[in-house]
């Protein structure tokens, strides 16, 4: 029972915390961007692409964390049957 | 992947039946033909001259390749490698719009295609390599020999040694490249593509009997990211063959 309670809330708090990491490094990216793009308007496009480039890499992490929990953590969630099973003891 | 374990797809297969041929490897292969006839299309009537719009369009696209590879590597290798990173590009291009057609689903979806995909990035890598240095050059490359190069003699068994010990430092690193492609491109457009089915599931959930098409936004940033993931398993691809074949 204990194990499938820690399950539960590795599930649960897996992806969000990894989205509020992800979510301060994309803001000091597109930051940065900004002041770059303000002190250099005719940059503007280089540093357009390479910012497009680096949010998709830092989204991608958070992607990982999802792929950790669905591949890892979610198959070994108690079916529905179990739960029952689990209340009615 | 479990699918029966997932509540999503517990929650989908109540309003959504995907037909049987909405299968990955059958996608897969409609890319593929879509991507043959439309070069078939495009290069039957060829005319230096008087270049029709189509030609005109296709063209602009492929200069547009090669300068961006060339851009990144050296005149040998953006010559030698600019075909196959274009043809990479438009195919998982082609596979990731393919789900903006309802009842199909992106082959990328599936882990089995983008590891092979990445698969066949690392071995090209490791060839552009072995093609630059040559098979001894490349072993140096990869156990870093230039920082034993210089000690005598007596000591060869230890820099053996420790060259060993980087050359498999080195290829764990390698593998965790093709890894990270491949799951990159894996994990977004599993997300995007359980993010719209989980919207288009919205309306009958909450309406009951009106069809909202909420998943439009959705499915207009699907496009977005298909494109986007597209491109950048192409600049990875290039970074990590720019990366193979730099002399030091």
């Amino acid at each position: 029972m204990e194990y499938f309670v820690a399950i539960a809330i590795g599930t649960a708090f897996a992806v969000p915390v990894t989205v509020l990491a992800a979510a301060l490094g994309q803001g000091r990216a597109i930051e940065k961007a900004l002041e770059a793009i303000a002190r250099q308007p005719e940059a503007a496009g280089n540093i357009r692409t390479t910012l497009i480039i680096g949010l998709a890499l830092i989204e991608s992490l958070v992607l990982y964390a999802l792929v950790v929990v669905m591949v890892f953590l979610a198959p070994k969630m108690p079916s529905f049957q179990q739960i029952l099973q689990f209340i009615g003891k | 992947m479990e699918r029966e374990h997932s509540l999503i797809f517990i929650l989908l297969s109540r309003y959504i039946h995907l037909p049987a041929w909405a299968d990955t490897a059958i996608m897969a292969g409609l890319a593929i033909l879509i991507i043959s006839f439309l070069a078939i299309f495009v290069t039957r009537r060829l005319s230096l001259f008087s270049p029709s719009r189509l030609q005109s369009g296709v063209e602009l696209g492929v200069s547009a390749l090669n300068n961006f590879v060339g851009e990144n590597l050296k005149k040998e290798e953006a010559d030698f490698f600019a075909p196959f990173l274009g043809s990479l590009f438009i195919y998982i291009l082609i596979m990731n719009l393919l789900s903006v057609i309802p009842g199909f689903v992106p082959p990328t979806m599936d882990l089995n295609v983008t590891i092979a995909l990445a698969l066949v990035t690392f071995l090209v890598v490791q060839y552009s390599g072995i093609r630059k240095k040559g098979f001894w050059g490349y072993l140096k490359h990869i156990s870093e020999w230039e920082l034993f190069a210089h000690s005598p003699i007596y000591l060869l068994p230890f820099c053996l040694l420790g060259a060993m010990f980087f050359g498999i430092i080195h290829f764990i690193g390698e593998l965790a490249k093709p890894f990270s492609l491949a799951v990159r491109l894996f994990a977004n457009m599993y997300g995007e593509e359980t993010m719209v089915l989980s919207f288009v599931v919205l309306s009958p959930v909450v309406f009951r009997f009106l069809a909202v098409p909420f998943q439009f936004p959705f499915v207009l940033f699907h496009m977005f990211i298909g494109f986007l993931q597209a491109y950048i398993f192409t600049v990875l691809a290039t970074i990590y063959i720019s990366i193979a074949t730099t002399e030091e």
